[in-house]
Protein backbone atom coordinates (compact mmCIF):
# COMPACT_ATOMS: atom_id res chain seq x y z
CA UNK A 1 0.00 0.00 0.00
CA UNK A 2 1.24 3.63 -0.26
CA UNK A 3 2.35 5.56 2.48
CA UNK A 4 0.24 9.00 2.41
CA UNK A 5 2.11 12.04 3.69
CA UNK A 6 -0.90 13.86 5.63
CA UNK A 7 1.75 16.72 5.98
CA UNK A 8 2.05 17.30 2.67
CA UNK A 9 -1.53 16.52 1.75
CA UNK A 10 -2.55 19.19 3.79
CA UNK A 11 0.37 21.62 2.82
CA UNK A 12 1.34 22.34 6.38
CA UNK A 13 5.01 21.65 8.04
CA UNK A 14 5.23 18.77 10.82
CA UNK A 15 5.38 20.88 13.53
CA UNK A 16 2.07 22.87 12.50
CA UNK A 17 0.01 23.85 15.15
CA UNK A 18 -3.40 22.29 15.82
CA UNK A 19 -4.90 25.93 14.45
CA UNK A 20 -2.96 26.30 11.57
CA UNK A 21 -3.80 22.61 10.68
CA UNK A 22 -7.59 23.10 11.45
CA UNK A 23 -7.05 26.81 8.87
CA UNK A 24 -5.73 24.93 6.00
CA UNK A 25 -7.85 22.47 6.24
CA UNK A 26 -11.12 24.57 6.43
CA UNK A 27 -9.62 26.55 3.23
CA UNK A 28 -8.78 23.12 1.35
CA UNK A 29 -12.30 21.59 2.32
CA UNK A 30 -13.94 24.77 0.96
CA UNK A 31 -11.89 24.29 -2.25
CA UNK A 32 -12.58 20.53 -2.50
CA UNK A 33 -16.11 19.93 -0.85
CA UNK A 34 -17.54 17.57 -3.54
CA UNK A 35 -21.14 19.87 -3.73
CA UNK A 36 -19.15 23.30 -4.33
CA UNK A 37 -16.12 22.67 -6.24
CA UNK A 38 -15.61 22.41 -9.89
CA UNK A 39 -12.24 21.31 -9.32
CA UNK A 40 -11.14 18.22 -11.52
CA UNK A 41 -11.12 15.01 -9.18
CA UNK A 42 -12.79 16.84 -6.50
CA UNK A 43 -14.36 14.01 -4.61
CA UNK A 44 -10.70 12.33 -4.40
CA UNK A 45 -8.77 15.54 -3.17
CA UNK A 46 -11.87 15.99 -0.70
CA UNK A 47 -11.59 12.39 0.57
CA UNK A 48 -7.43 13.02 0.74
CA UNK A 49 -7.91 16.15 2.93
CA UNK A 50 -10.30 14.83 5.24
CA UNK A 51 -8.54 11.64 5.71
CA UNK A 52 -5.31 13.41 6.20
CA UNK A 53 -7.32 16.09 8.87
CA UNK A 54 -9.02 13.12 10.91
CA UNK A 55 -5.30 12.09 11.72
CA UNK A 56 -3.43 15.62 11.98
CA UNK A 57 -6.55 16.93 13.88
CA UNK A 58 -6.40 14.56 16.87
CA UNK A 59 -3.19 14.60 19.21
CA UNK A 60 -3.18 10.61 19.75
CA UNK A 61 -3.43 9.80 16.03
CA UNK A 62 -0.84 12.93 15.17
CA UNK A 63 1.54 11.42 17.72
CA UNK A 64 1.23 7.77 16.47
CA UNK A 65 1.59 8.65 12.77
CA UNK A 66 4.39 11.01 13.76
CA UNK A 67 5.87 7.64 14.97
CA UNK A 68 6.41 6.44 11.68
CA UNK A 69 9.37 8.64 10.78
CA UNK A 70 9.77 11.69 8.67
CA UNK A 71 11.49 9.87 5.68
CA UNK A 72 8.74 8.50 4.19
CA UNK A 73 7.51 9.90 0.86
CA UNK A 74 4.01 10.37 -0.18
CA UNK A 75 3.47 7.29 -2.33
CA UNK A 76 6.09 4.99 -1.07
CA UNK A 77 5.52 1.54 -1.21
CA UNK A 78 4.25 1.33 3.05
CA UNK A 79 3.93 -1.64 5.42
CA UNK A 80 3.18 -1.40 9.23
CA UNK A 81 6.55 -1.89 11.25
CA UNK A 82 6.19 -5.27 12.58
CA UNK A 83 4.44 -5.16 15.83
CA UNK A 84 2.43 -2.01 14.82
CA UNK A 85 -0.63 -1.81 17.33
CA UNK A 86 -1.54 1.40 16.13
CA UNK A 87 -5.03 0.60 15.26
CA UNK A 88 -5.85 -0.39 19.33
CA UNK A 89 -7.71 2.19 20.95
CA UNK A 90 -8.84 4.84 17.42
CA UNK A 91 -12.24 3.29 16.52
CA UNK A 92 -14.63 6.13 17.51
CA UNK A 93 -14.42 9.40 18.74
CA UNK A 94 -14.84 10.94 15.29
CA UNK A 95 -17.84 12.21 13.50
CA UNK A 96 -16.84 11.53 10.18
CA UNK A 97 -18.05 8.71 8.48
CA UNK A 98 -15.39 7.40 5.79
CA UNK A 99 -18.26 5.53 4.17
CA UNK A 100 -20.00 8.02 3.47
CA UNK A 101 -16.94 9.37 1.05
CA UNK A 102 -16.50 5.30 -0.23
CA UNK A 103 -14.35 4.89 2.88
CA UNK A 104 -10.28 6.43 3.63
CA UNK A 105 -7.51 4.76 2.22
CA UNK A 106 -5.69 1.06 3.15
CA UNK A 107 -3.07 3.24 4.63
CA UNK A 108 -5.26 4.63 7.04
CA UNK A 109 -7.07 1.74 8.04
CA UNK A 110 -3.63 -0.10 8.25
CA UNK A 111 -2.78 2.33 10.77
CA UNK A 112 -5.60 3.48 12.54
CA UNK A 113 -8.52 1.03 11.71
CA UNK A 114 -11.84 1.27 11.15
CA UNK A 115 -11.27 5.13 11.51
CA UNK A 116 -15.56 5.85 11.86
CA UNK A 117 -16.13 3.33 14.82
CA UNK A 118 -14.02 -0.30 13.15
CA UNK A 119 -16.95 -0.84 11.04
CA UNK A 120 -15.41 -2.29 8.04
CA UNK A 121 -13.64 -4.53 10.56
CA UNK A 122 -16.52 -5.75 12.90
CA UNK A 123 -19.04 -5.53 10.72
CA UNK A 124 -18.12 -6.86 6.75
CA UNK A 125 -14.93 -8.95 7.33
CA UNK A 126 -15.97 -10.14 10.56
CA UNK A 127 -19.22 -11.48 9.29
CA UNK A 128 -21.81 -13.30 12.14
CA UNK A 129 -19.10 -11.50 14.77
CA UNK A 130 -20.59 -8.54 14.43
CA UNK A 131 -23.98 -9.15 15.85
CA UNK A 132 -24.78 -7.76 19.13
CA UNK A 133 -22.12 -5.14 19.05
CA UNK A 134 -23.91 -3.00 16.96
CA UNK A 135 -26.14 -2.24 14.14
CA UNK A 136 -25.27 0.10 11.06
CA UNK A 137 -27.37 0.90 7.86
CA UNK A 138 -25.67 0.08 4.92
CA UNK A 139 -24.27 3.13 2.80
CA UNK A 140 -26.50 4.80 0.22
CA UNK A 141 -25.68 4.14 -3.52
CA UNK A 142 -25.73 6.61 -6.10
CA UNK A 143 -26.21 6.06 -9.73
CA UNK A 144 -26.77 8.91 -12.36
CA UNK A 145 -28.57 8.05 -15.84
CA UNK A 146 -27.84 9.87 -18.76
CA UNK A 147 -31.10 9.95 -21.23
CA UNK A 148 -31.44 11.88 -24.06
CA UNK A 149 -33.82 14.32 -24.27
CA UNK A 150 -36.15 12.33 -26.67
CA UNK A 151 -36.08 10.10 -24.13
CA UNK A 152 -37.05 12.30 -21.81
CA UNK A 153 -39.83 13.33 -24.29
CA UNK A 154 -40.93 10.02 -25.49
CA UNK A 155 -40.02 7.48 -22.37
CA UNK A 156 -38.13 4.98 -22.68
CA UNK A 157 -36.01 2.45 -21.43
CA UNK A 158 -32.45 2.49 -20.16
CA UNK A 159 -30.41 -0.10 -18.56
CA UNK A 160 -26.53 0.81 -16.76
CA UNK A 161 -24.73 -1.07 -14.09
CA UNK A 162 -23.31 -0.58 -11.34
CA UNK A 163 -20.98 -2.40 -8.51
CA UNK A 164 -22.06 -2.99 -5.69
CA UNK A 165 -20.97 -4.44 -2.34
CA UNK A 166 -22.36 -7.62 -0.88
CA UNK A 167 -22.15 -10.01 1.91
CA UNK A 168 -21.73 -13.52 0.46
CA UNK A 169 -22.95 -16.91 2.39
CA UNK A 170 -19.42 -16.96 4.43
CA UNK A 171 -20.03 -12.94 5.40
CA UNK A 172 -17.55 -12.15 2.97
CA UNK A 173 -17.80 -8.34 1.23
CA UNK A 174 -17.47 -8.77 -2.35
CA UNK A 175 -18.20 -6.66 -5.19
CA UNK A 176 -21.10 -7.48 -7.73
CA UNK A 177 -21.98 -6.02 -10.70
CA UNK A 178 -25.41 -5.34 -10.89
CA UNK A 179 -27.82 -4.81 -13.62
CA UNK A 180 -30.81 -2.23 -13.82
CA UNK A 181 -33.29 -1.69 -16.37
CA UNK A 182 -35.30 1.73 -15.79
CA UNK A 183 -38.20 2.87 -17.55
CA UNK A 184 -38.01 5.96 -17.61
CA UNK A 185 -42.17 7.76 -18.06
CA UNK A 186 -42.40 10.53 -20.38
CA UNK A 187 -41.99 14.02 -19.58
CA UNK A 188 -39.18 13.07 -16.97
CA UNK A 189 -37.19 16.44 -15.95
CA UNK A 190 -33.54 17.04 -15.60
CA UNK A 191 -32.11 16.60 -11.93
CA UNK A 192 -35.22 14.07 -11.21
CA UNK A 193 -34.51 11.38 -7.86
CA UNK A 194 -35.74 8.43 -7.14
CA UNK A 195 -35.28 6.30 -3.59
CA UNK A 196 -35.36 2.94 -4.04
CA UNK A 197 -35.24 2.15 0.07
CA UNK A 198 -32.93 -0.69 1.11
CA UNK A 199 -31.88 -1.08 -2.65
CA UNK A 200 -28.18 0.09 -1.66
CA UNK A 201 -25.32 -1.73 -0.05
CA UNK A 202 -25.86 -4.10 2.86
CA UNK A 203 -25.87 -3.20 6.70
CA UNK A 204 -23.85 -4.42 9.09
CA UNK A 205 -24.14 -6.23 12.45
CA UNK A 206 -28.00 -6.90 11.19
CA UNK A 207 -28.35 -3.22 10.47
CA UNK A 208 -30.79 -2.75 7.05
CA UNK A 209 -28.95 -2.43 3.85
CA UNK A 210 -28.86 1.86 2.66
CA UNK A 211 -31.03 3.21 -0.23
CA UNK A 212 -29.93 3.23 -3.33
CA UNK A 213 -30.94 6.57 -5.24
CA UNK A 214 -31.27 7.29 -9.22
CA UNK A 215 -30.90 10.60 -10.47
CA UNK A 216 -32.25 11.55 -14.32
CA UNK A 217 -29.06 13.78 -16.40
CA UNK A 218 -31.16 15.00 -19.80
CA UNK A 219 -28.11 15.28 -21.90
CA UNK A 220 -27.71 18.48 -24.16
CA UNK A 221 -29.18 18.18 -27.19
CA UNK A 222 -27.59 19.64 -30.46
CA UNK A 223 -30.55 21.78 -30.93
CA UNK A 224 -32.28 22.09 -27.95
CA UNK A 225 -31.64 23.51 -24.42
CA UNK A 226 -34.43 22.16 -21.60
CA UNK A 227 -34.93 24.22 -18.63
CA UNK A 228 -37.24 22.30 -16.61
CA UNK A 229 -40.22 21.47 -18.45
CA UNK A 230 -39.77 24.19 -21.26
CA UNK A 231 -37.51 23.94 -24.56
CA UNK A 232 -35.61 26.81 -25.88
CA UNK A 233 -34.31 26.39 -29.95
CA UNK A 234 -32.61 29.03 -31.52
CA UNK A 235 -34.16 29.55 -34.98
CA UNK A 236 -31.92 31.39 -37.47
CA UNK A 237 -33.93 34.16 -39.36
CA UNK A 238 -33.30 35.79 -42.85
CA UNK A 239 -33.68 39.89 -42.21
CA UNK A 240 -36.68 39.95 -44.70
CA UNK A 241 -38.68 37.38 -43.16
CA UNK A 242 -38.29 39.36 -39.70
CA UNK A 243 -39.10 42.51 -41.65
CA UNK A 244 -41.84 41.72 -43.56
CA UNK A 245 -42.86 38.84 -41.74
CA UNK A 246 -43.64 35.09 -42.81
CA UNK A 247 -44.77 30.99 -41.93
CA UNK A 248 -41.64 29.01 -41.14
CA UNK A 249 -41.27 25.81 -40.87
CA UNK A 250 -39.71 24.96 -36.91
CA UNK A 251 -38.94 21.59 -35.50
CA UNK A 252 -40.19 20.59 -32.10
CA UNK A 253 -39.71 16.81 -30.50
CA UNK A 254 -43.03 16.24 -31.22
CA UNK A 255 -42.01 16.96 -34.94
CA UNK A 256 -42.52 19.80 -37.53
CA UNK A 257 -44.63 23.05 -37.15
CA UNK A 258 -45.46 25.92 -39.03
CA UNK A 259 -44.89 29.14 -36.58
CA UNK A 260 -46.02 32.77 -37.77
CA UNK A 261 -43.02 35.19 -37.62
CA UNK A 262 -44.69 38.99 -37.19
CA UNK A 263 -44.42 41.51 -39.55
CA UNK A 264 -40.80 43.95 -37.94
CA UNK A 265 -39.56 40.99 -35.57
CA UNK A 266 -36.16 41.41 -34.26
CA UNK A 267 -33.48 39.75 -33.20
CA UNK A 268 -33.95 38.01 -29.85
CA UNK A 269 -37.32 37.95 -29.95
CA UNK A 270 -38.94 35.06 -28.09
CA UNK A 271 -41.78 33.30 -29.57
CA UNK A 272 -44.02 30.30 -27.46
CA UNK A 273 -44.94 27.44 -28.66
CA UNK A 274 -47.57 26.41 -25.92
CA UNK A 275 -47.63 22.49 -25.06
CA UNK A 276 -44.68 21.78 -27.30
CA UNK A 277 -42.09 21.40 -24.08
CA UNK A 278 -41.94 17.99 -21.89
CA UNK A 279 -45.38 16.58 -21.30
CA UNK A 280 -46.01 16.33 -18.00
CA UNK A 281 -49.01 17.26 -15.34
CA UNK A 282 -50.83 19.94 -14.57
CA UNK A 283 -49.91 20.75 -17.74
CA UNK A 284 -47.14 20.29 -20.36
CA UNK A 285 -44.57 22.79 -21.34
CA UNK A 286 -43.38 25.06 -23.67
CA UNK A 287 -41.09 25.34 -26.54
CA UNK A 288 -39.39 29.15 -26.89
CA UNK A 289 -38.47 30.03 -29.97
CA UNK A 290 -35.32 32.77 -29.98
CA UNK A 291 -35.48 34.23 -33.42
CA UNK A 292 -31.97 35.10 -34.55
CA UNK A 293 -31.55 37.23 -37.69
CA UNK A 294 -28.95 36.22 -39.83
CA UNK A 295 -27.33 38.44 -42.52
CA UNK A 296 -26.76 36.88 -46.11
CA UNK A 297 -23.42 36.66 -47.46
CA UNK A 298 -22.53 38.72 -50.44
CA UNK A 299 -21.52 36.10 -52.97
CA UNK A 300 -21.83 38.35 -56.31
CA UNK A 301 -22.25 42.13 -57.77
CA UNK A 302 -25.93 41.54 -57.72
CA UNK A 303 -25.78 41.00 -53.94
CA UNK A 304 -23.74 43.86 -53.19
CA UNK A 305 -25.96 46.09 -54.85
CA UNK A 306 -28.50 44.75 -53.05
CA UNK A 307 -26.79 45.84 -49.84
CA UNK A 308 -25.69 49.32 -51.40
CA UNK A 309 -29.48 50.02 -52.08
CA UNK A 310 -30.51 49.64 -48.86
CA UNK A 311 -27.74 51.36 -47.30
CA UNK A 312 -28.76 54.55 -49.55
CA UNK A 313 -32.64 54.27 -49.48
CA UNK A 314 -33.22 53.23 -45.82
CA UNK A 315 -32.85 55.71 -43.28
CA UNK A 316 -31.39 53.52 -40.13
CA UNK A 317 -29.32 54.21 -37.14
CA UNK A 318 -29.26 51.55 -35.04
CA UNK A 319 -26.32 53.44 -32.80
CA UNK A 320 -29.18 56.48 -32.15
CA UNK A 321 -29.59 55.75 -28.43
CA UNK A 322 -26.05 55.58 -27.72
CA UNK A 323 -25.29 59.04 -28.17
CA UNK B 1 -38.04 -5.76 -6.19
CA UNK B 2 -35.55 -8.09 -6.18
CA UNK B 3 -31.76 -7.93 -5.67
CA UNK B 4 -31.07 -10.81 -8.99
CA UNK B 5 -28.77 -9.53 -11.51
CA UNK B 6 -31.47 -7.52 -12.96
CA UNK B 7 -33.97 -5.64 -11.18
CA UNK B 8 -36.62 -3.53 -13.18
CA UNK B 9 -37.12 -0.43 -12.09
CA UNK B 10 -40.55 2.36 -12.81
CA UNK B 11 -39.22 5.56 -12.52
CA UNK B 12 -42.09 7.53 -10.73
CA UNK B 13 -42.18 11.23 -11.21
CA UNK B 14 -44.45 11.72 -8.04
CA UNK B 15 -42.47 9.56 -4.94
CA UNK B 16 -43.53 10.77 -1.91
CA UNK B 17 -42.03 9.81 1.34
CA UNK B 18 -43.53 10.44 4.68
CA UNK B 19 -42.05 12.77 7.67
CA UNK B 20 -40.90 9.37 9.08
CA UNK B 21 -39.12 8.53 5.59
CA UNK B 22 -37.24 11.44 4.94
CA UNK B 23 -35.94 11.34 9.07
CA UNK B 24 -35.11 7.81 8.61
CA UNK B 25 -33.40 8.66 4.98
CA UNK B 26 -31.38 11.45 6.04
CA UNK B 27 -30.95 9.92 10.34
CA UNK B 28 -32.21 12.93 11.31
CA UNK B 29 -35.19 14.26 13.90
CA UNK B 30 -38.38 15.64 13.46
CA UNK B 31 -37.45 18.87 14.90
CA UNK B 32 -34.94 19.14 12.64
CA UNK B 33 -37.24 18.98 9.61
CA UNK B 34 -39.51 21.77 10.83
CA UNK B 35 -36.52 23.50 11.70
CA UNK B 36 -35.57 23.32 8.06
CA UNK B 37 -39.22 23.69 7.10
CA UNK B 38 -39.38 27.08 9.12
CA UNK B 39 -36.35 28.70 7.75
CA UNK B 40 -38.18 28.10 4.43
CA UNK B 41 -35.06 24.98 3.19
CA UNK B 42 -37.97 22.44 2.54
CA UNK B 43 -41.42 23.00 0.78
CA UNK B 44 -43.21 19.42 1.76
CA UNK B 45 -46.69 19.28 -0.04
CA UNK B 46 -49.50 19.38 2.43
CA UNK B 47 -50.88 21.76 4.91
CA UNK B 48 -50.12 20.41 8.38
CA UNK B 49 -47.08 18.00 9.59
CA UNK B 50 -49.48 15.00 9.82
CA UNK B 51 -49.79 15.34 6.14
CA UNK B 52 -46.65 17.03 4.90
CA UNK B 53 -45.10 14.73 1.98
CA UNK B 54 -41.27 15.15 0.80
CA UNK B 55 -39.85 14.17 -2.16
CA UNK B 56 -36.51 12.33 -3.23
CA UNK B 57 -35.10 15.57 -3.98
CA UNK B 58 -35.98 17.27 -0.52
CA UNK B 59 -33.64 13.84 0.90
CA UNK B 60 -31.07 15.60 -1.35
CA UNK B 61 -30.99 18.58 -0.45
CA UNK B 62 -31.58 17.73 3.58
CA UNK B 63 -28.05 15.69 3.06
CA UNK B 64 -26.33 18.59 0.74
CA UNK B 65 -27.24 20.82 4.43
CA UNK B 66 -25.86 18.44 6.41
CA UNK B 67 -22.33 17.09 4.62
CA UNK B 68 -21.64 21.44 4.43
CA UNK B 69 -22.24 21.54 8.09
CA UNK B 70 -20.26 18.71 9.02
CA UNK B 71 -17.54 18.80 6.58
CA UNK B 72 -17.04 23.04 6.42
CA UNK B 73 -18.25 23.58 10.29
CA UNK B 74 -21.13 26.00 8.81
CA UNK B 75 -24.04 26.67 10.98
CA UNK B 76 -27.36 26.18 9.70
CA UNK B 77 -27.37 29.46 8.30
CA UNK B 78 -24.49 29.03 6.21
CA UNK B 79 -25.07 25.94 5.02
CA UNK B 80 -28.47 27.00 3.56
CA UNK B 81 -27.34 30.40 2.18
CA UNK B 82 -24.89 27.64 0.24
CA UNK B 83 -27.39 25.83 -0.81
CA UNK B 84 -29.23 28.66 -1.95
CA UNK B 85 -26.63 30.06 -3.69
CA UNK B 86 -25.44 26.72 -5.58
CA UNK B 87 -28.92 26.90 -7.23
CA UNK B 88 -28.67 29.85 -8.04
CA UNK B 89 -25.13 29.07 -9.62
CA UNK B 90 -26.69 26.42 -11.45
CA UNK B 91 -29.76 28.20 -12.56
CA UNK B 92 -27.64 30.86 -14.20
CA UNK B 93 -25.39 28.37 -15.85
CA UNK B 94 -28.67 26.95 -17.65
CA UNK B 95 -29.04 30.54 -19.13
CA UNK B 96 -26.03 30.95 -19.46
CA UNK B 97 -26.15 27.48 -21.91
CA UNK B 98 -29.33 28.39 -23.40
CA UNK B 99 -27.01 31.92 -24.30
CA UNK B 100 -24.19 30.33 -25.01
CA UNK B 101 -26.17 28.03 -27.94
CA UNK B 102 -26.95 31.74 -29.69
CA UNK B 103 -23.65 32.65 -29.53
CA UNK B 104 -22.43 29.08 -31.26
CA UNK B 105 -25.21 29.48 -34.34
CA UNK B 106 -23.78 32.67 -34.68
CA UNK B 107 -20.06 31.05 -35.02
CA UNK B 108 -21.43 28.20 -37.12
CA UNK B 109 -22.72 30.55 -40.11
Amino acid sequence: MEYKDYYKILGVARDATPDQIKKTYRKLARKYHPDVSKEANAEDKFKEVQEAYEVLKDSKKREAYDTLGSNWQNGQDFRPPPGWGGSQGFSGGSNVNPEDLGGFSDFFESIFGGGGGGFRQEGFQGGGRGHGHFRQKGRDEHAKISISLEDAYLGGEKTIKMQVPEVDANGVMRQKVRTLKIKIPKGITSGKQMRLSNQGSPGAGGGPNGDLYLEINVAPHKLYNLQDRDIYLTLPITPWEAALGSKVKVPTLGGNVDLTIAKGSQGGGKLRLKGRGLPGSPAAGDQYVLLQIVNPPINNDADRELYEKMAKDIQFNPRESLF
Amino acid sequence: MSRNDVTIINIETDQELTLDEICEACTITKDFVVELYDYGALDPKGISIEVWRFSPEHIQKVKTILRLQNDLDVNLSGALLAVDLMQQIEDMQNRIDILESQVDLHKKI
